[in-house]
């Protein structure tokens, strides 16, 4: 071991941390979401000790699903772009429209297999999730991590590769104002509407009221579904939007 | 006449630091069915952002581009045409045969005619020895005949060429030269070439197009771009002894080192000359002739 060459790497990464901008925030970004949340959980358990444990498989299995749906679907998209093949893919004629649908395709195969293997898991514990008020849930889940993978793109050709980090950072976001462990009610009033209009409240809260009583309020099911619907309109344009403009900028040819 | 590529007055402006600059400026280009046109211009010039204005990845403020007498708005025009630059890259965990069945799936090729092409492919392009490898294992130049490869899978009738030597060995680049060639040959495939290797592009190209600072400067077959821009060439010989310096002015010559040198006009007979040295008494040990390259035009360009 030399400890010079490792003391130069050390050197190198302090470099990248103070040049790129985006370490930073994946620094701050990750421990403050985690911490809310988390807090925020534990102080609900307090009053509802019972269903806790329930409550908290359930949530992360509905988490673990968004986020591997969205993410892969970025992912996929990105590694493109990293190994500098997505020019090649480009130049057979395939639309940017093709392009992500064929992602979030593979993303919701996998994903959908993802989720399937954990209901299916948690019958070991005894607790059974396969009930059709919660296949509804999986597919308002599903369309809303799909909505915000079309966002995701659309930031990364509008803003450039090196905003990558989004891939794996935005849906924390709305995930924490989603309201995932406690109810959204325990939001100060701002974040409380702003928590309306987030793409899993209604699939969290759904889920939380499944856990306790063994249902799902039509009402919630309804709710997510037109707000994730309402994403999903809105992130086609913006995206379209954006690749239009990162072929005007040069930006997708500098993305190879 | 139909044309493989047209490209019609297309202007393209990037804004860098809130200062606009033209990366391409009203360029016109036409390239005849069958031939190897030669794209030439310094670093920086814009052959690179032509290319990517051709295949739609760069959207250009003014003009039209027409291939194989489609615009290059209809996305299936892109079946009858492929590409590849010294930055091709593919992904890093696949297999060359995952590779080339992915993209044969893209251009449509029926499963069996694919895995047909494929072999036969592999064959031309030798790259039998790395079927097992993965991409991000390859050498470049393993990378560049899988690249090759991948090029031709859809019988291409517009193939875009963008510094396909570039940073590659010269056996490589060599032997990357000679399958442009027999692309072109044998399977009568359009050729567009962007590179600035002068003497690669003069070996290869009927004609050629230069281009700098984004603008077409001038086009033509590599021959009459030669002749219009010199007119002379240089001619230098070395005598048993070198003459008296008025014998050497009355000829034309000067002395330079141990050698005589004129410059000569391209319709000037070399054997008169010769003939005038005999008759001064000037005994010829050698004789050099060194007539213009695109390199000598290039440089000329660049000094303006």
């Amino acid at each position: 071991m030399r400890w010079r060459k490792i003391r130069s790497l050390m050197y190198r990464d302090s470099l990248v941390i103070r040049r790129v901008s985006f370490r930073i925030l994946e620094i701050i970004y990750f421990p403050i979401t985690t911490i809310v949340i988390w807090g925020l959980f534990a102080v609900y358990a307090r009053q509802m000790a019972a269903e806790a444990g329930l409550i908290v498989l359930i949530i992360n299995i509905f988490w673990a699903f968004a986020h591997l749906a969205q993410t892969s679907s970025n992912v996929l998209m990105m590694e493109d772009i990293w190994s500098g093949s997505l020019k090649q893919v480009l130049l057979t004629g395939i639309t940017e429209f093709e392009y992500l649908v064929a992602r979030m395709l593979t993303a919701s195969i996998t994903s959908t297999f993802m989720v399937v293997a954990l209901i299916t898991l948690s019958l070991l514990f005894g607790i059974n999730f396969f009930q059709t008020d919660l296949i509804f849930l999986i597919l308002i889940t599903l369309v809303g991590s799909m909505a915000l993978a079309v966002i995701v793109a659309a930031m990364i050709f509008y803003m450039g590769r090196e905003y990558g980090f989004l891939v794996w950072s935005a849906i924390q976001l709305f995930i924490m104002f989603s309201a995932p462990f406690f109810p959204k009610e325990m939001f100060p009033k701002a974040i409380l509407y702003l928590s309306y209009l987030m793409p899993f409240t209604a699939v969290f809260e759904a889920a939380r009221g499944f856990s306790v009583t063994g249902t799902v309020p039509a009402g919630l099911l309804w709710w997510g579904a037109a707000v994730v619907v309402s994403y999903f309109i809105i992130s086609w344009p913006l995206y379209y939007l954006s690749f239009r403009r990162a072929r005007k900028t040069g930006m997708l040819a500098r993305m190879h | 006449m139909e044309y493989a590529l047209e490209v019609k007055g297309v202007t393209k402006k990037f804004s860098e630091k809130g200062r606009d600059f033209y990366a391409l400026k009203d360029i016109n280009l036409n390239i005849k069915k069958g031939e190897i046109f030669g794209l030439l211009g310094p670093n920086g010039a814009g052959k690179t952002t032509l290319m990517n204005t051709i295949i739609g990845i760069v959207l250009p403020e003014k003009g039209e581009i027409t291939i194989l007498g489609e615009s290059n708005k209809n996305k299936e025009v892109f079946d009858r045409i492929n590409g590849i630059s010294a930055e091709t890259y593919f992904h890093w965990g696949l297999k060359p045969k995952d590779i080339l069945r992915f993209y044969a799936k893209v251009y449509g090729i029926e499963k069996k005619a694919a895995e047909n092409r494929i072999d036969e492919l592999i064959r031309i392009f030798e790259i039998e020895s790395i079927l097992n490898s993965k991409f991000g294992r390859l050498s470049t130049g393993e990378r560049m005949r899988l690249a090759f490869a991948k090029a031709m899978l859809n019988k291409p009738e517009l193939l875009l060429l963008d510094e396909p030597t570039l940073g590659l060995d010269p056996h490589i680049a060599q032997k990357t030269r000679k399958l442009i060639k027999l692309i072109n040959r044998h399977k009568k495939t359009t050729i567009l070439l962007t590179s600035h290797y002068m003497q690669e592009v003069e070996l290869l190209a009927n004609r050629v197009a230069f281009i700098n600072k984004g603008k077409i400067i001038d086009t033509g077959t590599v021959s009459k771009v030669k002749l219009k821009h010199f007119n002379t060439y240089d001619l230098w010989v070395k005598p048993k002894a070198i003459p008296h310096k008025n014998i050497v002015k009355s000829i034309g010559f000067e002395v330079k080192g141990q050698s005589l040198y004129k410059e000569m006009k391209t319709k000037e007979d070399l054997s008169v000359i010769l003939a005038q040295l005999h008759k001064h008494g000037i005994d010829v040990k050698d004789i050099k002739v060194k007539r213009p390259t695109l390199e000598d035009y290039f440089i000329k360009l660049a000094e303006k």
